[in-house]
Formats: C-alpha cells, structure tokens, sequence
C-alpha cells in the first residue's frame, strides 16, 4: 500500500498573516513527507472556497515543491477540467512542463467540483460540466502524445496545433479523475483512469465500489495511451502517540473539514466570510468520548485516520481489506496547527507505514 | 465467513443483521425471508423464500453458520399450516444445513418450549424438563422443534447446535398485542410476574454465539434479571396500567381479533391471552458465565426503561413539522444539475422519545416525504428524534454527529450528505435575511425549545 499526503490549504479563521503562513507551512510539511518516504503530495485545485480551500493555483505550488523535493510524487488532485477554468491546452502545457522540471514526477487527476461559488465566479455551463471534463480528459492525453493535434468536439474547434512541450514520462503522466459513488468509480474505471475518492461509508459498501472499479478497469477502453488501476482514498487522518490528543486534535479537524465542505456544496448558496455553520471548538468531553469509541466499531464508516498509532493501523488494515491501493491522508485540515501535522507525518512514517 | 438467516426481515432479524451487517470478518450475508429486508448492505443477499421450500437449501452452499428466527409467533392462521411453518419449516432447514455440511447452527427456541404451564421450578434452568402444552400451539411447535433438533444433534455431531430461548422479547416494532399496547404506554395489569427480555440483547446474545470459540452448544436462557408483576413494572418505569379482570381478559379474547381484523392492532392470538396465570421465572446465567453475555436490559424494569427511553411513543409535533416543511420545500426546488440521476430510498428512523418512521425517496434528483418505513431501503439513517431537534438548535452539529456515531449509516453512504444537505439547507435560510429568514429563525427556536417529558403518568 503507498501513502501519500493531501492539501487543501485549509484555514480556520483566515487572516493575511495565516494565508502566507499555511503555504509556507505546507511546503514544509512536503519536504519532511519526502524525506519520510511518502508516496505522492497531491493538492486540490479550488477557487474562492474561503477557509475549506485556499489551494486556487496547484500548478505554481506543485512547481515549487517539485523544486524542494527529491523523490515524491507530484499531483493534482484534481486539475478542474470544465474549460472556463482551464482551457485544455493550457493543461497539457503546465502538466508536461511539470513533468520535465519534476524528472517525470507528475500524476495527473481531474474534476469538475460541484460548488456553486465556483460555477457562477466562473459562469460555467452547470448542465455540462460532465460533458465537458469528458471532452477534454479525452483530448489532453492526445496533445501530449501527437506532434501535431487536432481537435473538432461538442466544445472545441482545433486546427492543427504543436502543443509543446511533452512530458518526460512515456507514454505520459498517469490520470486519475475524482470519484465519489459506485457507478462514477465504475465509470473513471471504463475510461482507464485512476480513482480518487473520499472516504466515507461502511467497509462493505467500499470493498464494493472498489470491486466495481476494478471490474470497469478491467474491460476499460483507456482514454490515454496508458491505463492506470489505481484506487485511492483521502481520509482525514492525524496520528500521534497519544491517542486522546490525536483524537482532540484530528476529530476537531476532521468535522472543520467535513463542515466547511458541506456549507459550499450542501447548502444551496454561496457563502461569503468566515464560514458560519462550521464549529471550531473542541468537540465535549463525552463526544470525544464517544468519537473515539466509535473510531473501529463495528459497522462504523472508514473515514477518518485518527488516533495513536495501533488505532491507525487498525483503519489502515480496513482500507487494506477493501483493496485499496493508496491513502491519501489529509492532515493539513483547518485547526490542526501545523507542529502537530509535521508530529502525525513521522509518527505515522515510523509506527503505522512500515506495516503495510 | 458466510452466514444465512433464516427470517431476517422480522423485529429479531432485523437487528441480527445489523450487527452482521456491521462485523467485518462476514464477508457474504443472505437472508430468506418472504417480506423484502428492513437494511440494506453490499454483501447481503435478499431472497425471497420460504422456509418450507426444499430449494432454499441452494442459498447454504458454502455457509460457515445459520441462524433460523423464522418462525409464525402468533396470528390466526389453521394449526396445519402454522406447524407446517414452524416445524416443517425448521425440518427443511435443518436437512440444509446437514446436506452442505454447515458447521454451526443458532436457533432461537423461547421460554414458551418449557410449556407454558404451572408448576416449573423458580427459577427454571436449561436442564428443567420441557412439558408439552398441546392447546397452546406456540408453546407446542417451539417444544416440538426442540425435539427434532435433539434428534438430528444426535445424528449430525459435527454440527455444532446453539437453541436460545429468550423470554419475551420486547422493543422496537413488535408485531403483536403487546407491542400494540406498550406504543400507547400501557400495560395490562397481571399478577405473575412477566418474564421479558430487550430485543437487542437477544441479538447480541445470536452474535455472540456466533463467535463463540470453541462453539457454544447447548440451551441457554436469555431473560431480564428480576421478573415482576406488571404492576410493579408500571410503578417504576411510568407507564399505565390497565386492570383487568378474569371477565375483562374473557372480553379482550373475543374484542381483540376483531380488532385486529379490523386493522386497529395487530393480529391477536387469542392463545396468548390465556397464558399469563403460569409463573415463569427463568435464570439465564449459563448465557452470563458461557457466552459473556452483558444484556443492557438486565432487569425486567431496566427492559421497559429502556422501551421507554428508546421507542417512539407519540411523534413530537416538532418533528413532524419540521419534515413537513422540508417535504414542501423539496417539492417547490428543482433537482440540482449534479443529483440528477440519484435515485435513493432512505429510511429515516428517528428513536426515543417524540420519534417516527420516514420514507426519504429521491427520484431523479427530486425528494419527496412519506410516512412510514420503506422495504426495502437503500439506506438507513438511524437517530434519536431529540437530537435531530439538537442540531436544528444549534446545539450540537452535522459533523459531530457524523463522528461520534450518533448517527447510524446502513446501506448507501449518499443518504447521510442528503440528510446533512436538508440541515445545512435549513440553517442556511436561518440565517438569510429578510421575512423568510425571520420566518425560518422563529420556526428554529420553536423546534429548539426543550423537549417535553412525554406523558406517562398513571
């Protein structure tokens, strides 16, 4: 199983002096992650999603830690693909550069996102979104791989185009696209891509999607030149040696993030400010009680990776049995400073990865 | 491991296979019942089957366990055909079992198997001799199975036989009289003391039987610590007491089938109504000591506390309003671009005090409210009625309830960020301004208000 790391930029009650901290602190973090043998840093490409995601521009922030890093991979996660956000060229151009001043280090995941706030900065046709990132996952994997591309779609009208330049991994870099239920896994599957998802639901209800990926993949008619069967999971996770104190730490965190999310994509508006649903405080005295009980119970969701490191291998092993291939652990999540980020980076390097 | 229940859409099966649901090392889970399930999971297998059908034997295949709840309690069907179920039935499971060789057998007899008659031991243990009771044909086919099954113990040693035998199960949806009566919180006054067990806990006890290692074979009692009398139950838990008297409860043996033929409660049987003057008092220690059961219910008063704090009495008027204009709501919203093609059926199972039963069906998209529980669901969304008012107050939140497990997910995960959308929605036009926000704000603090103790005064 590979481990790799998550970024959302998250900040729980911004101001100017947080927002160049984070970033400052997440490269940090990136470079400690390399050292410790992670798998991959992949970032989120979101725009105005105040607090939730500060992360507007991965392709800058990737570039820097492509610089500062040795080993580690480098990936979006995801580049959003409906084109009032990205023309596809423009893609295919920062992707391949990436690759080569990387040393071939890119993986390449793709979206739409589904917030309001994004739909309407950008005006992007709602009904289409689907259309369009199907459009243009099919299109970059050509620019990459065709001296000359040519391109008459639903959306786009290409003469014939040098998209320079190419990436350095051959055939080129490995795609992935998000994925959230059974039948869009299946579906990323069919298409060849690589699957990235958000961890929730029991472990029946995961070791099915992940069976039902694997079964798309199988008989998939790849839209790259390369297939890649890749199932992987993002939960929030921190770990640290003592368990109550992860768990303070990491609960809080983890329901900033799932709060934060569900006010953008959940309430039907737009927010604007400091985000008013989300709690910030610790959860009580018997709510961690019970959050930490309910951690591997029985029947319980694999969602989050928190607590000392025996609970975490515990978490891990279910995510295992599923079949998936790769966490992608969030632990950059708003409230959870980031001496404690860097502390659940090592401890989970030291005590939970060499297990598995 | 793959198990098979036998009745998996009944009160016990229901909860028995939640918990399989929920165990991670079964990996294959059927069930065989002629109503659909009241839970769905990925790795359970619904089939609709009847237990006197030889070709169910198909289903146990490779089977390392079978549990066997199915079984006619009560109703008013011809004596051939409820022992044709009872026994028959258990017969043609147990030659399943035998002819693909599954190692382990639970079956849930019931105190009724010693024969409902005066005259037992106090207390009576699993070595008590079992006396037939032909009149009552209950009691008469849980004796009978439990001859058949000493029978084919003797033949088939290498299956291990677990025969539970609860007392009275009490708890959420009960099928009969007794369940009719205690949703009005009332009890019908009697002087012998009732043996009763929580639903739950005889679950428990199946699962821990199940996992038992080296295999738990044998009998063993499963009841509530401390029988008593009914009116000694309604003194300490706050529920009414109906006196009857021996011409009442000759009344209530001609009123209540008519009752139930008429739909105003379940169908009566009225064998049970004459059974309440034998004393049945049964210690269910070997269960403690043998298999470590810890029932939650461990007194009779602590069974009927718990059927108080945990079963919905009347719906609160709050709950009842606040899905209503969520129902309203719904119907006025178009379908967001990205749900679309969603189409989910969910359960809403709100418990305790002021709770109720929704059907939450998105179509297309589209959600729309109904009364009652669907079968079978997507998912189920299981929490108390108080707390979702605790959330709408801002007492607690979505995301906390999510991890502390104080909202229960089965089946497709999607039903929780429907739910999560219905609060976050709510408490985002809480806060817009203008007549609509205020509208909203006044109808939160209403919702918000403390609950009020039911009623339950003698």
């Amino acid at each position: 199983m590979k481990f790799s790391i998550f970024f959302e930029m998250q900040i729980a009650d911004p101001t100017r002096a947080k927002e160049v901290q984070v970033f400052h602190d997440c490269v940090e973090q990136a470079v400690l992650a390399d050292q410790l043998g992670y798998h991959c840093v992949w970032e989120v490409e979101h725009h105005g999603l105040y607090e939730y995601s500060h992360s507007s521009a991965p392709e800058v922030f990737l570039a820097f830690i492509a610089a500062r890093t040795q080993k580690i991979r480098i990936g979006h996660g995801v580049t959003l693909l409906p084109h009032r956000y990205n023309h596809p060229i423009r893609i295919a151009e920062r992707v391949a550069t990436l690759d080569i001043l990387s040393g071939g280090r890119v993986n390449w995941g793709s979206g739409k996102s589904s917030s309001l706030t994004e739909q309407h900065a950008f005006e992007s046709d709602i009904a289409n979104l689907h259309a369009q990132w199907l459009e243009a996952v099919e299109m970059i994997p050509r620019m990459w791989s065709s001296d000359v591309f040519q391109h008459k779609g639903k959306f786009f009208d290409i003469p014939p185009t040098q998209v320079v330049p190419k990436p350095v991994q051959t055939p080129h870099p490995p795609m992935f696209a998000a994925c959230s239920k059974p039948d869009s896994a299946a579906a990323v599957g069919r298409l060849g891509l690589g699957a990235l998802n958000f961890a929730f639901g029991s472990d029946d209800y995961l070791t099915d999607k992940v069976a039902e990926y694997r079964k798309a993949s199988a008989a998939a008619h790849p839209v790259g030149r390369q297939k890649t069967e890749w199932f992987a999971c993002t939960p929030a996770t921190l770990v640290l040696r003592d368990d109550k104190k992860a768990c303070e730490y990491g609960m809080r965190g983890a329901r900033f993030f799932g709060s934060s999310m569900a006010e953008y994509y959940f309430s039907g508006t737009r927010p604007t400010g400091k985000l008013k649903g989300v709690p910030r405080d610790f959860l009580s005295p018997a709510d961690l009680t019970a959050a930490m009980a309910a951690r591997n119970a029985p029947g319980s969701s694999v969602a989050t990776v928190v607590g000392d490191p025996a609970s975490a291998r515990e978490t891990v092993e279910r995510f295992k049995d599923a079949g998936v291939d790769e966490l992608i652990l969030v632990m950059q999540m708003g409230t959870v400073p980031h001496e404690l980020v860097m502390e659940s980076l090592r401890v989970f390097a030291e005590d939970v990865m060499p297990h598995f | 491991m793959k198990v098979v229940v036998t009745g998996g859409s009944g009160q016990l099966g229901t909860l028995v296979l939640r918990r399989l649901l929920g165990l991670r090392k079964v990996k294959q889970l059927v069930s065989l019942d002629l109503r659909p399930p009241a839970l769905a999971g990925r790795k359970l297998s619904a089939i609709h089957a009847d237990v006197r059908d030889p070709a169910i034997a198909a289903h146990f295949a490779g089977a390392d366990a079978v549990i066997h709840l199915a079984f006619v309690v009560t109703g008013l069907m011809p004596r051939p055909q409820f022992d044709a179920i009872n026994i028959g039935g258990t017969d043609n499971v147990l030659a399943a079992v035998a002819a693909h060789k599954v190692p382990r057998f639970i079956y849930t007899s019931s105190i009724a198997a010693y024969g409902v008659v005066s005259g037992h031991p106090d207390p009576i243990v699993e070595t008590t001799p079992r006396r037939y009771q032909p009149e009552f044909a209950y009691s008469a086919c849980k004796y009978t199975v439990e001859e058949h099954l000493d029978a084919f113990e003797a033949a088939h040693p290498d299956v291990a036989l677990t025969r539970l035998r609860p007392a009275i199960l009490v708890g959420n949806h009960m099928e009969h009289v007794l369940g009719d009566m205690l949703r009005r919180r009332v009890l019908v006054d009697s002087e012998t003391p009732m043996p009763l067990v929580w639903d739950e806990d005889v679950a428990d006890a199946i699962i821990l039987a199940l996992q038992a290692a080296p295999a738990a074979r044998g009998a063993f009692n499963l009841g509530a610590r401390e029988p008593a009398s009914s009116a000694e139950l309604a003194r300490a838990t706050g529920l009414r007491l109906l006196r009857s008297s021996p011409l009442s409860r000759a009344i209530a043996a001609r009123v209540l089938p008519l009752m139930a033929r008429l739909g105003v409660i379940h169908a009566a049987d009225p064998a049970w109504l004459k059974q309440t003057a034998a004393r049945m008092v049964m210690a269910s220690d070997k269960a403690r000591t043998e298999l470590g059961w810890r029932p939650r219910g461990d007194t009779a008063v602590d069974v009927l506390r718990l059927y108080v704090s945990e079963v919905p009495g009347r719906e609160d008027p709050r709950i009842t309003a606040f899905l209503g204009m969520v129902k309203l709501a719904a119907r006025r919203m178009p379908a967001p671009p990205e749900a679309r093609h969603m189409n989910l059926t969910i359960h809403l199972a709100l418990t305790g005090p002021g709770g109720g039963e929704r059907t939450l069906r998105l179509v297309n998209g589209r959600l729309d409210i109904t009364r009652g529980a669907p079968r079978p669901p997507d998912s189920t969304l299981t929490l108390r009625a108080q707390t979702l008012l605790d959330v709408l107050a801002g007492r607690t939140d979505f995301g906390t309830l999510q991890l502390t497990g104080a909202l229960r997910v089965e089946g497709d995960p999607a039903a929780q960020m429907m739910l999560g959308a219905i609060v976050t929605g709510f408490k985002t036009q809480a806060r817009a301004r203008g007549l609509r926000g205020q509208l909203t704000r006044a109808f939160g603090r209403w919702l918000g208000a403390h609950a009020q103790p039911e009623r339950t005064a003698t």
